[in-house]
């Protein structure tokens, strides 16, 4: 015990001293260490994609031969590679309006009006440029869309380019960058002509080596130059890996195994080492990423907490317990006879294994119930998109006369006649009352819980699991390369909600049939057009639906909004051929590629393999007990209605 | 000495190597002793809660329910010697909805609630019981539409400095019953709507579809909370705000749209808004007002063609107008808009003009007009003179980026972007412009990188009897939780108030800030003492100091440094680059050790 004390006293004396010593050190000042060298990087970076559009544009308007394009387009491409991974960071909003913006109508916020916008940039361009660029039509919009991102960028350019980065956000933009890689890079998303995405990485790689590379004498400094080495060699990994450029035979598994995860990792661990501040300490509000994970695929790597008003409680596991049980209870419905759980039974991912749900009068109701089990990963829910939050979303159902038929104000009214229920409401929230907030937040508690990011995939990239089955593994690549599926269902989600900010969640037309016998006749579901968003009734949003997450498919059939398609088989073939509009269906707004995926039987097998392995190990059960002191004593034997 | 130190740094680096490169160590000892301590005080204002949508309870004509959410416009009319209201009642206060929803008893549409409130000792208000005309008891009251028609959208509105009457404004221009009906979720009854028995003539026994019975400005009576009339003489618009002048005789309205144009009403009769004529601006005209004539019904449905065809001046989406009681100068926010260019093509094809402060912009952005490729990210608030019937731009939001400013590389101290509601607080001798901020976007430094991902919206407060206003001028005196968005600023008359709405609130916002909120902030007299006795803005010294401003919530540095903050144990807890200030915001009270990249330290108490 003595000797432990010493010890402390000892090393707070050790840390006097070296805290004296080094806020007396002139190491030289701020302006002279790496960051200067990566400033004077970074700003020649933003002039030389400047004067590569020049070229390239120049080109555009010449007598050009396609194959002359395409190599000057792949030029651009590597600088732009090399640029765009500063101004995606430092202007994520102008990044993706007039940058490298996804090629898809989108919605203006804040307008007097109903405002659409037409997609600008490199996407737009490179989906131009997978098409024949000899015809003259797609000539002349190649040439204009070029023109008007030369004069985009200007404005880019103009401000980005007097900002200084800080030591920082060199941390905080390449690990940015490697999600990127890792969800819209190496999955064909940000080239959706080219499929050039892995020469992309490369180029992307070689930028985040370089920036690194400044760092040495630092590391060397704090006697780390192990960790520097071992990055250095993991991004040389990287680049050896990414020179087998060909996009459907590149294995994603293992880069992102071998090299984006521990590189995810020692950047942080560089960053820490050196003492740089963190986000953490610069903006005090949410993130939705959380900078200590050191893993893509790690429970905590997108912070659960930032898209929901609960704030995890001292009290957490009692507030968790409370919710279990409301969501269990048939006392919020109107009859009594109704709950959460009557549509999301936990032994089936939280989904009720029916077409579409059935409601207090045991009718089908309009869509199918969706999983809970990573719910709360997302910015908008229903499969209109019609809430913004977990939260929002209740009230829906609560009111809904097809389900709960009920309203906040009678639920509050009947809990607070027991005195189990006022009780628990008052531990978990610390005397807080009965109310829409804590009713919300304690339901809103127990969906947050239902993520162990504990399947397979996971455990194997949290270095948990050695080895994957060979379809699993195959399964896995084509998810995220040749099939295209992770190019809206982002990993390590496999939802819609975009990384790396991970803060809209997106809907999809896909051309969902009404009947599966024939393909050709579309659902009459409005989807998102129809939520009664003045905002959001806007033409492309017409059978647009929400991007449900992937994870526990396997115990979610039937699948798609109206649950149309019984079997993970039947849903691959959809996609195979191409949608709604890949046979034939009218339909002009469809978000999905018409083209067929051209999977072989094989290949299909062996995607549904790797989806299969996306079911969590832990199981969750619908254990409650019921508080039975109601005064009104026909309540106390209330059963949820489960057989119609 | 000075070699010693540096000589057993180097030892001890080399013996350890357990420096980080950072100015800023994780951890340090600081010496407490050893510091000047400066004081950060509270805050001399406290904030109040006043009303929340989806939780207090509003008494309809059918009985009580929930209150609306979507709070915008906030308007206070002030008690008189002839009010009969229990004692010490000191005015009411009008609250718009800006939706379209059904509701069985509040009403279709989007509404008003009004309630009564008295200043208690301690500076705070107490909503009254009262009992109306109609029979409604309690405290809060939805203002009832039913006899104009019913009502949608409810924006902006007016609210005048002379007697505080309100109206609302039915906002977010609307084409067809299908979209006020909204699938039969907003208004509706959309059967054909005949209006009847109003003070207006020429309107009298018009049958008009439903939707175009919306979009028009509103007089309510916030006394018997109940709407009096339609203002059918001003033109079917998109309003968003106006404001009466000190005549009582001319009222300025204006109109978020694009383009959108600047009109005025003067009334035949001080108070009596019901007879008058009805202008548009056009500044190139030498009389610069060109007349509508609002006794045509159909010039009044279809205003906007009317101005074009006035080939009136074009302005990029005006939110709030406001009269300065003493000076009757008019102020306007012209919010901006990314993507102007596309948006008034059309209408300067048929003729419209453009503002001459959009052609000098255009300009310098080196184009012939402000075509589609000409922007405006920040917008600005704009001063109009009756006396001259001239404009200017009375203070820009930004800065703005152009070529001459980009040699200043630093992310800049203040920043105004998208100014909306805009209000005049008077006290003692001063006028003070309250100018709330609602983002239009995060591009090109509007929200710097590491808080792009939340909007936040200040409000912010000008001192009026300075020269030439720049942003650097303004004083930050709220902050919406991230996402939220505030508006509706106004202030009591008797300046120790001031009052706003968070509205659409996000996920940040603590429970139970995810409804919408109306609050109050008091003891905004003395917010305004402290901005007068003390100068937060130092000049540029060697000597490191620091200035905190308990208002702002900011400590100002006496030069532009990196600096970090330190809590008691030694923990570093805040690193701040290139800054001339620190928010403060967010840290607890407590004491803080501020050190910059110099080694420079001042101890730092937050109360």
């Amino acid at each position: 015990m003595k000797a432990l004390k010493y010890f402390s006293i000892l090393s707070i004396g050790i840390i006097i001293i070296a805290t004296l010593l080094s806020s007396q050190k002139k190491n030289g000042t701020y302006s002279e260490k790496s960051i200067k060298q990566i400033n004077v990087q970074f700003q020649s970076k933003l002039n030389n994609f400047e004067a590569k559009l020049f070229t390239f544009e120049k080109l555009l308007n010449s007598d050009f031969s396609s194959k002359e394009v395409f190599t000057s387009y792949k030029n651009l491409r590597k600088v732009f590679k090399k640029t765009g991974l500063y101004i995606a960071y430092l202007d994520p909003e102008a990044n993706d309006r007039f940058l490298n913006g996804a090629p898809l109508l989108k919605i203006m916020k804040k307008t007097p009006e109903l405002s659409i916008v037409e997609p600008k940039g490199m996407q737009v361009i490179d989906e131009l440029m997978g098409e024949n660029i000899k015809e003259e039509e797609i000539k002349k919009e190649l040439q204009q869309k070029v023109s008007q991102l030369i004069k985009n960028y200007k404005n880019i350019k103009l401000y980005v380019s007097r900002l200084n980065l800080t030591d920082r956000q060199v941390f905080e933009l390449i690990r940015q960058e490697l999600i990127r890689i890792t969800t819209l890079g190496i999955t064909g998303f940000d080239t959706p002509g080219t499929l050039l995405g892995i020469a992309d990485a490369k180029s992307s790689f070689s930028e985040m080596k370089m920036l690194i590379q400044a760092y040495e004498s630092e590391m060397r400094n704090i006697n780390r130059i192990d960790l520097y080495k071992e990055t250095i060699k993991q991004f040389e990994e990287g680049i050896q890996q990414l020179n087998k450029d060909d996009f459907n035979s590149f294995n994603r598994l293992i880069f992102i195994k071998k090299v984006i995860n521990p590189l995810y990792g020692n950047i942080k661990k560089m960053h820490f080492a050196l003492g740089y501040e963190t986000i953490d300490e610069v903006y005090f509000g949410k993130k939705t990423t959380n900078y200590e994970v050191e893993n893509l695929f790690e429970k905590n790597f997108v912070n659960k907490e930032y898209f929901t008003t609960y704030k995890v409680e001292k009290n957490h596991e009692k507030v968790v317990e409370l919710g279990k049980l409301l969501f269990n209870d048939p006392i919020l419905s109107s009859t009594k006879k109704m709950a959460c759980v009557s549509c999301h039974h936990a032994d089936k991912a939280f989904t009720d294994g029916q077409k579409t749900s059935i409601s207090n009068a045991g009718e089908f109701v309009k869509r199918n119930s969706p999983t809970l089990n990573y719910a709360i990963f997302a910015t908008k829910y229903l499969h209109d998109l019609r809430a913004d939050r977990l939260e929002d979303q209740y009230e829906h159902v609560i009111t809904n006369p097809d389900e709960f038929n009920s309203s906040y104000q009678q639920i509050i009214k009947d809990l607070n006649t027991s005195p189990t229920y006022q009780k628990m409401f008052s531990e978990a929230f610390e005397n807080k009352e009965i109310s829409t907030t804590t009713i919300d937040h304690a339901i809103t508690a127990f969906i947050m819980d239902l993520t162990p990011f504990d399947n397979d995939i996971d455990l194997y990239f949290q270095n948990k699991k050695a080895v994957l089955k060979p379809e699993i593994k195959r399964g896995f690549n084509l998810f995220t390369g040749k099939a295209a599926c992770a190019t809206c269902h982002f990993i390590p989600l496999y939802n819609g909600t975009v990384p790396p900010a991970y803060l809209d969640t997106e809907s999809e037309v896909l051309g969902v049939p009404k009947t599966k016998e024939n393909q050709k006749i579309i659902d009459e579901d409005l989807g998102r057009y129809g939520n009664k968003r003045p905002k959001e009734h806007a033409i492309h949003y017409k059978n647009s639906f929400k991007t449900p997450t992937l994870r526990n498919i396997a115990n979610t059939a039937p699948y798609m909004h109206n649950g149309v398609f019984n079997t993970l088989e039947e849903v691959m073939e959809f996609y195979n051929n191409g949608g709604g509009a890949g046979q034939g269906m009218d339909v002009e707004n469809q978000t999905l590629s018409d083209a067929p995926l051209n999977l072989s039987e094989q290949e299909i097998s062996d995607i549904i393999a790797f989806m299969k392995a996306l079911s969590d190990k832990k199981q969750f059960d619908e254990k409650v007990n019921l508080p039975t002191d109601f005064p009104n004593k026909s309540w106390n034997q209330r059963k949820v209605m489960s057989n119609y | 000495m000075k070699k010693t130190t540096l000589f057993l740094t180097s030892t001890f680096l080399m013996m350890t190597g357990a420096f980080a490169q950072s100015e800023f160590p994780t951890e340090v000892q600081p010496d407490w002793d050893a510091t000047e301590m400066v004081i950060m005080n509270e805050s001399p204002v406290t904030s109040q809660i006043l009303f929340t949508g989806g939780v207090d309870m509003v008494q309809t004509r059918s009985g009580e329910t929930l209150a609306k959410q979507w709070h915008d416009f906030i308007g206070f009319t002030p008690v008189t010697d002839e009010d009969c209201v229990p004692e010490g009642a000191y005015g009411w206060i009008s609250i718009n909805h800006e939706m379209i929803a059904k509701d069985d008893k509040i009403g279709d549409g989007g509404g008003m609630t009004s309630f009564l409130v008295k200043r208690l000792e301690d500076g705070t208000f107490e909503v009254l019981d009262q009992s109306l005309s109609d029979g409604r008891e309690g405290k809060f009251f939805n203002v009832d539409f039913s006899a104009v028609g019913e009502t949608g959208m409810n924006c902006g509105g007016i609210n005048s400095s002379i007697d505080g009457r309100v109206w609302t404004a039915e906002e977010w221009f609307r084409t067809s019953n299908e979209s006020i009906n909204d699938g039969g979720d907003g208004v509706r009854d959309i059967s054909d709507y005949t209006i009847k028995y109003t003070d207006f003539d020429f309107a009298n026994f018009q049958t008009i579809e439903k939707y175009q019975n919306f979009n028009w400005m509103v007089e309510i009576d916030p006394r018997n909370a109940k709407a009096i009339r339609k203002q059918y003489n001003w033109g079917r618009q998109g309003f968003e705000g106006g404001a009466i002048a000190p005549d009582n005789q001319t009222v300025y309205l204006g109109v978020d749209a694009n383009p959108t144009f600047f009109t005025k009403f003067v009334a035949d009769t001080p108070g009596d808004f019901t007879k008058g004529n009805l202008y548009v601006y056009k500044h190139d005209a030498a009389e610069k007002w060109v007349e509508i004539d609002n006794d045509d019904f159909d010039k009044m449905l279809n205003y906007f063609d009317e101005a074009i065809a006035a080939n009136a001046t074009m302005y990029n989406r005006i939110e709030w107008v406001t009269v300065d009681k003493n000076t009757g100068k008019v102020y306007l926010t012209e919010t901006g808009r990314d993507n102007i260019g596309e948006k008034w093509a059309d209408e300067a094809a048929a003729g419209a003009v453009f503002a001459p402060h959009h052609v000098t912009r255009a300009a310098a952005q080196g184009l012939a007009t402000p075509d589609e490729n000409y922007t405006d990210y920040y917008g600005r608030v704009l001063e109009f003179d009756p006396s001259t019937n001239e404009f200017s731009v009375y203070l820009a939001a930004g800065p703005e980026m152009t070529e001459e400013n980009v040699a200043e590389a630093d992310y800049p101290e203040k920043h105004l972007s998208n100014p909306d509601g805009l209000n005049l607080l008077y006290s003692g001798d001063k006028t003070y412009m309250l100018i709330c901020e609602d983002l239009n976007g995060t591009s090109y430094g509007r929200m710097p990188a590491e808080y792009a991902s939340n909007k936040m919206c200040e409000l912010y407060m000008l001192d009026m009897s300075v020269e030439n206003p720049t942003i650097d001028n303004l004083f930050r005196i709220a902050q919406t939780p991230a996402g939220a968005e505030i508006t509706g600023v106004c202030p009591t008359p008797d300046g120790k108030t001031i009052m706003f709405n968070s509205q659409h609130p996000s996920s940040d916002n603590p429970a139970p800030y995810n409804n919408s909120l109306t609050v109050a902030l008091h003891g905004v007299d003395e917010l305004v003492n402290a901005l007068d006795v003390t100068d937060f803005v130092p000049t540029s010294s060697d000597s490191f100091e620091i200035f905190p401003n308990p208002v702002e919530r900011l400590v100002y540095l006496s030069k532009k440094t990196d600096v970090a903050l330190y809590e008691v144990t030694g923990k570093r807890v805040a690193v701040y680059r290139n800054r001339k200030s620190f928010d403060v915001s967010n840290l607890n009270p407590g004491v803080y050790f501020v050190v910059t990249k110099d080694k420079e330290t001042k101890k730092l108490v937050i109360k």
